[in-house]
């Protein structure tokens, strides 16, 4: 346990020595404050006809953020964390260390999936605070942290898919090509395909809809938990018993 | 050689021959004593091929605690994959690798526990300080009594003189302070056994000495043991205590370097001496194949 924490500290130190990160936590909040300041504006031209106050502005966005900016950013990271690594042989710095390869694998991934909830957490925090400073109406907060809590577990499971594709490649732009192309199809065929939308875990990026909307049967929750499990056991498997045997 | 003698021996003959024959097998080489319990390295008839069918053909080799041992061979002769597969980064087709008595396939936390090493080109972050790639390695040597504080940093980044540079970032350093920190990295955690491939490449002339002195200063002080692989003789002669010349991925000769010294003026004209050995077996297995060819027509 004591290395796993060592290798996540590390590559978390890794992850968080990069500016482009905070950059994109800039323009996070800059969407934020831009969505916010198209809300009051839209409220002064219409006099009051077309009122949004009572719209959260963390609930509006989080199509935006959790089915494009986030992933994105996660799979960038996913990328500098496991092909990048291989690509520059930078790797060997972990690999001749007296740590076992499924705690790099671990120790790795935890970084990715807390750089994302760094993220997710930034965006709740500022379109709630803007809420509250700009507007002055706080609505559904509750409902918004709680609602991006439970999307972390989609989340969980894309990171998962992300580092097994990066496991196929030692090529870091081809493996960010991948990842991107690989969940664009995935959405499409859950959009195009309405066969497959229930069963392609893209679908289920923003749970929460399952979770807080209306009530679902129980037994439909419980298959689609065992679905996203399927999902994270397989891209895990696959994806540890490569880097397992990877040589550099 | 100096094979310490069991009791075994002098019971049943044909059983201690045999045991004294495969004792024999294990060492491919002669005129170096073993003991079991000092050994730090052992090396067992290991094959890694790549699929242009180089790499390590058949490589056996027992390292004894406190030796400093130069791997000297031609570009291409399977130094560095030998080295790889001893350290984990690459896995061996055939045979063993202990390490202090660990496998290093099913114990290789255990069996890197006491290992620093440098192979090839430094393993660097290039956007962190020398001091944030140090402080990183130190975490994974957690225990009370090896935890590497910032003395211990500060200590090995003085050893090779990288002290003044230890807030610059890596992606400024020239190849020869990059050379330096690797070797930093691999002495950081005062490890029992270091293996360093071609570790004065792209140091100055003033980096050289100063390395070859920190390697007989930790071999005689603290009785580290040294795997130095390299191709320039010159220079393995003037740190290693005994020489292993790999060709075309196979062991040729394990000898102490006052053997080398007694049967040849330097370990170049030794080391050319055993490839032309091995040539000439080539050639010679060439001729019979030949002569074969010739009988069968």
């Amino acid at each position: 346990m004591n290395k796993i924490l060592a290798d996540y500290k590390n590559e978390c130190a890794k992850l968080f020595n990069r500016k482009k990160y905070y950059v994109f936590m800039a323009i996070e909040v800059l969407i934020c404050g831009i969505v916010i300041l198209t809300k009051l504006l839209t409220n002064s031209l219409s006099k009051g006809a077309v009122s949004l106050d009572n719209i959260s502005s963390a609930l509006t966005l989080m199509t935006l953020f959790i089915e494009i900016i986030i992933p994105f950013i996660v799979m960038m990271a996913t990328c500098e964390m496991f092909s990048e690594e291989f690509q520059s042989k930078t790797i060997r710095a972990v690999f001749m260390r007296p740590i076992a390869r499924y705690k790099i694998y671990l120790g790795k991934y935890f970084a990715v999936l807390t750089l994302a909830v760094v993220n997710m957490l930034v965006v709740m925090l500022a379109a709630n605070l803007m809420d509250l400073l700009i507007v002055g109406n706080l609505n559904n907060l509750g409902y918004s942290i709680l609602a991006y809590i439970i999307d972390i577990i989609p989340m969980m499971v894309l990171i998962m898919m992300a580092v097994m594709i990066n496991q196929l490649v030692n090529n870091s732009t081809m493996s960010m090509f991948l990842c991107i192309i690989i969940y664009i199809c995935l959405k499409l065929a859950g959009v195009y395909f309405t066969g497959l939308s229930g069963l392609v875990f893209t679908g289920y990026m923003q749970w929460h809809k399952l979770w807080l909307g209306a009530g679902m049967p129980v037994g439909t929750m419980i298959s689609r938990i065992a679905l996203l499990l399927g999902y994270g056991i397989t891209f895990t498997s696959v994806g540890y018993y490569i880097f397992r045997f990877k040589e550099c | 050689m100096r094979i310490s003698a069991k009791p075994s021996l002098r019971g049943a003959a044909a059983s201690s021959l045999e045991s004294l024959r495969r004792l024999r097998r294990r060492l491919p080489w002669k005129g170096v004593k073993t003991d079991m319990s000092e050994m730090v390295l052992t090396v067992n008839k290991l094959k890694k091929l790549y699929k242009n069918n180089r790499g390590v053909k058949k490589l056996s080799l027992e390292i004894e605690k406190g030796d400093v041992i130069g791997l000297l061979g031609p570009n291409g002769s399977g130094k560095t994959t030998a080295l790889k597969t001893i350290v984990g980064l690459c896995h061996a087709d055939e045979g063993e690798i202990e390490i202090f008595g660990h496998n290093i396939d099913t114990e290789f936390e255990k069996a890197m526990e006491n290992v620093g090493a440098l192979i090839e080109t430094p393993a660097i972050y290039d956007r962190m300080t020398a001091y944030q790639n140090l402080k990183m390695a130190a975490r994974f040597y957690y225990h009370i009594d090896k935890s590497i504080d910032e003395d211990r940093i500060n200590e090995v980044l003085s050893l090779v003189n990288l002290d003044r540079y230890s807030r610059d970032k890596a992606g400024k350093f020239s190849l020869g302070m990059r050379q330096r920190l690797g070797i930093a990295l691999a002495l950081l955690s005062n490890p029992k056994l270091v293996i360093l491939d071609e570790p004065t490449n792209g140091l100055d002339i003033e980096g050289v000495v100063h390395i070859r002195n920190v390697i007989k200063h930790m071999s005689e002080r603290h009785g580290t043991t040294f795997l130095v692989s390299g191709h320039v003789a010159s220079e393995l002669e003037k740190i290693c205590n005994k020489v292993a010349v790999i060709y075309e991925g196979e062991l040729k000769a394990f000898e102490t370097m006052e053997n080398v010294l007694d049967k040849q003026p330097s370990l170049e004209e030794f080391f050319l001496s055993v490839v032309n050995d091995a040539k000439g077996d080539i050639f010679r297995f060439a001729d019979r194949g030949n002569n074969n060819e010739q009988n069968i027509g």
